[in-house]
This record gives structure tokens, C-alpha cells and sequence, in this order.
């Protein structure tokens, strides 16, 4: 990690998915989230969140990758919100 | 040597004797619990069928559709000859002969609009076994007011989760919304505020993942119950992934400016929703009744004039938005509170869209008092 820069590792939940990447510490999880749509090309019809599966907590969409307790190297994972139910 | 003359002694012989058999286990209270299943779908039938099993001894069952075809491949207590027929009540039926000693409360009608705050208010826990972010969002935001824990249950083809929301403490289901959750939660009304009709895109689902959610839940249920640790905190989520397999707790964001939040205070009981009027509730003194929610009073044509409409937004399709007569856009008027200089004052709340067992908030200069309506449903 640099002063403005953090290298993440980032997957999908089932890891059929994944990429090491390097954000400037002010990039949003929301805009992590739509790199990672645009990427791999995830479902439109579906919500995802981001998990940091070292901190076991899902982070907040507005939260930026160097203010949330992230170190250089952690894991984040991209998670479904699953909507059916009937 | 054998455990004979020991003083081992099996519970009763009846049907709940292998669960009482289990240490901590609380028939009894079990037999005192309320709880409410939202939606009573797949994943629905599966809670309800768990709880009832369990010997839970209140369930009300919520839920606006109708049984479909598609319905009988995932729903285990449905049958073909009940095509057409309310989810809600024939569940009720089906859950009655699981658990004769038990009573089971169908509400056929609309979360939002149709089941009265008081019913939740009664509800030890809820089930959220719903199918759009717009329904749990509605359920949060007034199992929150009515100071009643929740589960939020969710399916996948191959996953599932399982939240948990209390009033007390920890993110609640809106505290994580994310900007594709709030967008869809607004498309699901017009500019002008009216209920729009999404299309029914059908998701690809099989029983499996609404089994095992269920089953889930009702552990996290039967933990909290019993006030056992062990399960989610308030807050928290479980993902279950089936391939490959994978349980994965995660805590919630908590937003400390998130609106859902606020627990009603003390309630007071008055009378039918179908006689008592905003003007009995404010006992001849000056103030307002707010509903609770917003009431389309009238569709104002510019070429034709206004038609009465007295029916809650959210009942108010955006099709009859268009006037009948010329075709032309209407305008909608309004109001979310009542107050005694109002003509409407007068109608009886149920003529105003105010469901049975509701809570109204009524304001005067001197006193705020939250009152839940009466009804028939309990």
C-alpha cells in the first residue's frame, strides 16, 4: 500500500471470479462494485454488496477502500443479495 | 449396568415429547408464542410448516396473491385444487390440521396498506419470507415501529440468507441498502407517487434453497426464543452457498442517519376502525390524526373535473392516473393527516383506508397518544 494507493485481492463469493487490483484509497465501495459488474459482467437484475472477509463485515456502500479498516492484501468478496422468496 | 432404578424419567408421551426432551427446550412458551409469517409463498410455507410442527401456538399469515401453477412446484402445502384461492388462507387451513391446538390468523391484503401495525405489534418475531427489496423495505420500516424483531429470509437457485433485525440495536434491512436497492425500491412508484405494476420476471428457484432458509430461520427463531447464543446478533447475516458449500456471518453496516429506525411509544385501544372517526379520536378538541400513510383523496382532469378516489396511495395503480373520460393526465391530491377542521374527519376511519388492528398517531395541543384500532382479527 502507498500513501494513495491499496492493492486488494477481490473475487466473487462461489470464486468462480477473481482479480488483484489497485484503488486509489479514496475509491467507494459502490464504485468498486460497478468496476466488478462491468468486469465480469454480473447479473443487471441483481444487487450485489461487497464483504471483507477478514473483518467478517460487509462494507457500506459509500465507504472508501482506505478509511474502512482495509490493510494492503485482504480479501473482499462480492456477494449476492438474494431476493426471492415465493 | 443398566440406567433402571437410576430415577430416569422420559417426558410425556405426546407429540412434542422428542423436543422436549432437549435440555433447554420451552413447550410452553412455544405454545405462548406469536409469530407472523410475511409472504406466504415457498419460502413461507416452509417457515409456517416448520412452526407449526414445532407447536407454535399463534401464526399469522400474511399475504396479497393467489395460488399460481408455478406455486405447487415449491410450495409443499399446496395443491392443485387450491388454484386461485389466497395463499394466506389456505395455508391457514392446511397449518390448522398440522397443529388443531394452534390458531392461525390469515390477513389476505397488502403489507404496507392492508395489515395493521397492531398485529406486528403483537408478533414476537417476523418472518420476512418476501420477493422484492420494496416489500422487506415496507416490512422493516414498520416491524421498526412496532418494536418487533425480524428475519429477513432470501433464496438463490443455489444460496440463500438469512438476517436479523431488531429494534433495539444493529443495522436494520435499510441501514445496507446500496444505491441498486434504493433505485428499486423508487421505481416502484411514479413522479406523482402512484403504485407502479412491475413486470412479473419470473427467477429461476427450486424448492431446495427455500427449505434449508427456512430451516434456518426458524433455528435463528427457536435460539432467540429460547434466548440461546449462539445464532445471529442483531445485525448480522448468514449466507448459505450450496455449491459450492459455504456459511458465511458477516455484521451490517449500521447507518446512524438511516429514517427507519424509531420504535412507537405507548398504545392505547380504541374501538372499530369501521365506526370510530378521526373526530372521536380527537374528543371534540383541536389537532390532527395522521394515518400512517398517504391517502389519494382525489384524481384532478383538468377537462373533466375531480373524481373522489379515498383510498391509500400505495392501492392507486399509476394507470388510473389517465382520466377514464378524455384520456387526459390527472393530478393527484393527497393528504396524510386528518384534522377535525377536515370534512373527512367525520367518515369512519375504515372509509378513510385504515386497515383493522392499525395504529393512528393523534396530536393535540396538549397530548400525542398512538392508538391501535380494534378489529376482528384478534
Amino acid at each position: 500500500m502507498t500513501d494513495d494507493r491499496i492493492s486488494l485481492n477481490l473475487r466473487t463469493l462461489d470464486k468462480s471470479r477473481q482479480a488483484q487490483v489497485t484503488l486509489p484509497i479514496d475509491y467507494t465501495v459502490a464504485e468498486l462494485l460497478e468496476a466488478s459488474r462491468q468486469n465480469w459482467k454480473l447479473s443487471p437484475d441483481t444487487d450485489y454488496l461487497v464483504r471483507s472477509e477478514r473483518l467478517g463485515r460487509q462494507l457500506a456502500s459509500r465507504d472508501m477502500v482506505g478509511s474502512c479498516g482495509l490493510v494492503a492484501g485482504d480479501v473482499l468478496e462480492v456477494v449476492p443479495l438474494l431476493e426471492a422468496g415465493a | 449396568m443398566t440406567s433402571e432404578g437410576l430415577g430416569f424419567q422420559l417426558p410425556a408421551h405426546d407429540r412434542f415429547d422428542r423436543q422436549r426432551a432437549i435440555a433447554w427446550w420451552n413447550q410452553d412458551k412455544l405454545a405462548g408464542t406469536v409469530a407472523m409469517v410475511a409472504g406466504c409463498g415457498a419460502l413461507g410455507n416452509e417457515v409456517a410448516k416448520n412452526l407449526a410442527l414445532l407447536g407454535v401456538g399463534t401464526l399469522i399469515l400474511v399475504d396479497f396473491d393467489r395460488i399460481e401453477i408455478s406455486n405447487l412446484a415449491r410450495s409443499v402445502l399446496f395443491g392443485p385444487s387450491d388454484l386461485g384461492r389466497p395463499k394466506a388462507e389456505v395455508l391457514a387451513e392446511r397449518l390448522a390440521e398440522i397443529f388443531p391446538a394452534g390458531r392461525m390468523i390469515p390477513v389476505v391484503g397488502d403489507l404496507w396498506c392492508d395489515l395493521g401495525l397492531g398485529l406486528l405489534r403483537r408478533s414476537d418475531l417476523v418472518f420476512g419470507c418476501l420477493d422484492s427489496v420494496n416489500a422487506r423495505f415496507i416490512l422493516n420500516r414498520m416491524a421498526l415501529r412496532a418494536g418487533t424483531p425480524w428475519l429477513n429470509g432470501g433464496l438463490g437457485m443455489a444460496a440463500c440468507q438469512v438476517s436479523f433485525h431488531h429494534p433495539v440495536g444493529g443495522a436494520c434491512y435499510e441501514c445496507q441498502a446500496t444505491p441498486g436497492m434504493i433505485k428499486r425500491f423508487s421505481e416502484r412508484y411514479s413522479c406523482a407517487g402512484l403504485l407502479r405494476m412491475p413486470g412479473n420476471q419470473p427467477v429461476p428457484l427450486t424448492v431446495v434453497p427455500a427449505a434449508l432458509c427456512a430451516s434456518l430461520m426458524v433455528q435463528e427463531a427457536l435460539l432467540f426464543w429460547h434466548e440461546r447464543a449462539g445464532g445471529l446478533l442483531p445485525g448480522q447475516r448468514l449466507t448459505a452457498q450450496l455449491a459450492p458449500y459455504r456459511f458465511v456471518v458477516d455484521d451490517l453496516p449500521h447507518d446512524p442517519e438511516c429514517c427507519a429506525h424509531g420504535v412507537i411509544d405507548a398504545v392505547e385501544l380504541a374501538g372499530d376502525p369501521s365506526q370510530v372517526t378521526a373526530a372521536d379520536l380527537l374528543g371534540g378538541k383541536a389537532g390532527t390524526l395522521e394515518l400512517g400513510f398517504d391517502l389519494v383523496l382525489s384524481l384532478n382532469c383538468r377537462h373533466c373535473g375531480p373524481a373522489t378516489i379515498l383510498r391509500p396511495r400505495s392501492k392507486v395503480p399509476l394507470e388510473e392516473l389517465w382520466c377514464p373520460d378524455c384520456g387526459s393526465m390527472r393530478s393527484a391530491k393527497w393528504v396524510s393527516d386528518i384534522s377535525d377542521k377536515m370534512e373527512l374527519a367525520t367518515y369512519p376511519l375504515q372509509d378513510l383506508g385504515v386497515p383493522e388492528h392499525h395504529i393512528v398517531r393523534v396530536i393535540t395541543v396538549e397530548t400525542i397518544r398512538n392508538i391501535e384500532l380494534a378489529g376482528s382479527l384478534w
